[in-house]
């Protein structure tokens, strides 16, 4: 049963546990780079085998969190860039076909004889 | 799709907010949905006020800003819970782009919160968090899973597919979705991928295949794991097939899904006609009155009203087979789509253009509203071979279709100046529906024209007991199948009775009549004959040994002249080949086969530089039954030269038969010549 001169004590290992646990949690967050080039063996070892995403906030656009218990941003959609782009390459991610859609590929000298109303190879400006 | 930069409003078709606006709905976001065509995301540009974007304005002409309401809809940012959440709503998702809710889709499709109200209708939408999401940390805990289920991918998929493909994708029709294979198990993408062009983290080109005319990141064709890659090694236990029976030339030189896919089970689109107007009911976008579709069966399909109704679960039945044409040295089951439309070419024939969709809806809509006073001359326009709907086949039809379009496109603005407005009909066009050309650029031998589509088949694959060849060569090589014979459209809407000309899939092949009814005679009765005779040979041959008291043990007893060996080896590469072929096809592996016809020509090369030695030493009148069996023999090198040696499907075919017919006349031979013929007999 703490007395109340432990108490003082008490209180601030707590804190201090709460400081090196979030820390912690901070360090973790940082080690993560969005970025594939940035990655070290090590970190992309550690997300092998973290293989699923932990809790995350939600983000707006701007950057800011969501969240309903403390009334912040909840007026705000959020921003997929944003919030999984935290932890995720999302440039190169979206440079895939699907994302593109042709929109960063030229039309060929050939491709536009035939078809001079061509914007892209794929569907955003194609063929039809 | 507009250009980026235009010089009137005329110029511009369909812009990137109406894309986003269209076609978002199966596009994840990002790309051209996010960032225009100079790099710039298109809400910060169009908030930026030295910019001056303005609202639904015109904007300059600037085909990403024309009409687009881009600050207060904000973009579709890449969504990737729309792949990697299991529950994600995609209707939803739907919903709010259809609302020009861009900002709020994403938002909405992963159920995290409600959204109301309309950037279209001027609102400003308003969120409610489920709060019981969220953990008390403030953060989401999601359900998110790496690798898609099937259903993720074919929410998008599925419905084009069905038009472009006659793709069901069920259990039902489909051995590897029954088998529970995922389309990311072919269709590989990142650290998975093996290929070098497409491995690596979180990258997220998915492997795909090579369709004929498809343009898109061409340089990442065949970057999916292919049919072998599993059935040849086992992997994800698929079952390794032996192919019994069948000679390895047919796994060279036809795809695997020609095979096994003999059939399919639900419509794909033929025809594309895009002149005339239909009003089937349940086409949700008026602009799409416009394309009236054909089926296989070359009648005409509401292939919108039935995909707004149907699920793969009610998808109407309708069995055919696919059309088997030639690609990059392969046979594969393909639907090739053929196309008719108005376009607009330059007197010297070089440099043809395409009428927006909306300027042909305009002249049938306004002729709809008041046929007398509006474009009458489409009045004349019938359905001259009642199946339903309108066509183009008579001249004064396709004059009077062209007048108008011409007289619609002059009053619009469009320089027609040097110009003709012609009606494309696959690879040809006319200007007056008597005269037809051939277009500006000929098309591939797999097309029917570059301006339609021809997608390879490679989904819904029936079981192995379904397959080709699984009831025999004569699955394919027979007069009865379809393989060679079924009509494949060659030109439709011809005549005053809009009649249909056809060819066959023998002809598209490059296979004449002659080679459909040879390899048909060859499997049919020649090979049974052939295995006749190869044993009737044998016992002729025991008899002759034993009658002349030869017995078997060499080389002491068996004092034979040339002609006797020459008749006995003719024997031995018969069976020694094409005979143990024939009675072991049900249990020799294509490997086995492949082997044995290997032997065969060994020995058959062999054999002939014997005979041409004995022809050569012969120091004595040989017999008529020497010199016959020498004719064969050397009719048989040509006709086997001729196979090792062409690659021509139709001369290999006649070659073939022309062989084993040879052989048929051989084998006979050497029986009788053994059993009847005076060649010296060793009493």
């Amino acid at each position: 049963m703490p007395t109340r001169s432990s108490l003082p004590h008490l209180i601030l290992w707590h804190l201090i546990t709460l400081i090196v646990i979030s820390s912690w949690q901070t360090s973790l967050a940082m080690d993560l780079h969005a970025r594939v080039e940035e990655r070290s063996a090590q970190e992309t070892a550690r997300r092998s085998f973290m293989s699923v995403c932990p809790p995350f906030h939600l983000l707006t656009e701007d950057g800011a969190v969501i969240d309903p218990s403390k009334d912040m941003n909840t007026d705000k959609p959020y921003s997929p860039k944003k919030t999984c782009g935290r932890c995720h390459d999302y440039d190169r991610i979206t440079s895939g076909y699907h994302f593109q859609q042709g929109k960063d590929e030229r039309v060929s000298s050939e491709m536009a004889a035939i078809y001079p109303w061509m914007r892209s190879p794929g569907q955003y400006g194609g063929r039809y | 799709m507009a250009k980026k930069e235009n010089k009137s409003p005329r110029e511009i078709d369909l812009t990137s907010f109406e894309f986003v606006t269209a076609c978002g709905a199966c596009h994840p976001g990002g790309g051209p949905a996010e960032y225009d065509r100079n790099g710039h995301r298109y809400d910060q540009f169009a908030s930026d006020e030295s910019n001056h974007i303005q609202p639904n304005g015109d904007n300059r002409l600037d085909g990403d800003y024309f009409k687009a309401n881009w600050a207060a809809t904000g973009v579709l940012e890449a969504d990737c819970l729309l792949c990697h959440m299991p529950a994600y709503n995609y209707s939803e998702r739907a919903k709010q782009i259809a609302a020009q809710n861009f900002r709020w889709a994403a938002t909405a499709g992963a159920g995290l919160a409600t959204v109301q109200g309309q950037v279209k209708k001027g609102e400003t939408p308003v969120l409610t968090y489920r709060k019981e999401l969220f953990l008390p940390s403030g953060e989401v805990s999601l359900h998110m899973v790496r690798e898609p289920a099937s259903e993720v991918c074919l929410n998008c998929h599925k419905e084009p597919d069905w038009k472009k493909k006659g793709a069901i994708y069920s259990e039902r029709t489909d051995v590897h979705l029954k088998a529970g294979v995922r389309c990311v198990d072919c269709h590989v993408t990142g650290k998975k991928a093996k290929d070098a062009r497409i491995n690596g983290q979180e990258m997220h080109q998915i492997g795909k295949g090579d369709d004929p005319t498809g343009l898109v990141r061409k340089d990442l064709n065949n970057t999916m794991r292919t049919c072998e890659d599993c059935h040849m090694t086992g992997l994800l236990k698929a079952p390794i097939p032996k192919h019994y029976g069948l000679p390895s030339r047919h796994l060279e030189k036809i795809a695997c899904q020609t095979c096994h896919i003999p059939q399919r089970q639900a419509k794909a689109t033929l025809i594309q006609d895009s002149t005339v107007f239909n009003d089937v009911p349940r086409i949700e976008a008026p602009g799409k009155r416009i394309w009236t579709f054909y089926g296989p069966d070359m009648r005409p399909w509401n292939l919108y009203g039935e995909a707004s109704l149907a699920t793969s679960e009610h998808q109407p039945l309708f069995l055919y087979e696919p059309v088997r044409i030639w690609y990059k040295g392969r046979i594969y089951p393909m639907n090739r789509i053929y196309s008719i439309w108005v376009a607009t070419l330059t007197k010297d024939g070089q440099n043809i253009g395409q009428p927006f969709m909306k300027d042909l809806f305009a002249v049938w809509k306004a002729h709809r509203d008041d046929p007398k006073n509006n474009y009458p001359e489409l009045a004349s326009i019938q359905d001259d071979n009642q199946d339903g709907a309108a066509e183009l086949n008579r001249p004064e039809e396709i004059q009077a279709f062209l007048k108008a379009m011409a007289r619609y496109l002059q009053k619009a603005g469009e320089d027609l100046e040097n110009k003709d407005v012609i009606l494309v009909s696959g690879s040809e066009y006319t200007t007056d529906g008597v005269t037809w050309r051939p277009l500006p650029f000929k098309p591939q031998p797999w097309e029917y024209t570059p301006y339609s589509s021809v997608f390879k088949l490679s989904h819904d694959i029936l079981p192995a007991a379904s397959a080709l060849g699984s009831g025999g060569c004569t699955d394919c090589h027979s007069l009865k199948s379809n393989f060679w014979n079924q009509k494949v459209m060659l030109k439709p809407f011809t005549g005053p009775n809009a009649e249909t000309l056809y060819t066959t899939n023998a002809q598209l092949l490059g296979l004449s009549e002659f080679g459909v009814w040879m390899g048909a005679i060859r499997h049919e009765w020649l090979g049974k004959t052939l295995l006749v005779v190869i044993l009737s040979a044998l016992i002729a041959a025991a008899v002759f040994l034993m009658t002349t008291g030869h017995t078997l043990t060499l080389p002491q007893s068996i004092r034979l002249s040339t002609t006797h060996g020459l008749m006995i080896a003719i024997l031995l590469i018969a069976v020694a080949g094409p005979g143990l072929i024939i009675i072991g096809e049900e249990i020799l592996t294509s490997q086995l086969v492949d082997m044995l016809g290997k032997f065969h020509t060994l020995a058959g090369l062999v054999f002939l530089a014997a005979v041409i030695y004995s022809i050569l030493r012969a120091k004595a009148a040989r017999s008529i039954w020497y010199w016959t069996a020498v004719c064969g023999v050397l009719f048989m090198a040509l006709t086997a030269a001729i196979l090792l040696f062409s690659d021509s499907i139709n001369t290999r075919q006649i070659a073939f038969t022309l062989h084993d017919l040879g052989a048929v006349f051989l084998c006979g031979w050497a029986a009788l010549a053994l059993l009847f013929g005076k060649m010296g007999r060793n009493k």
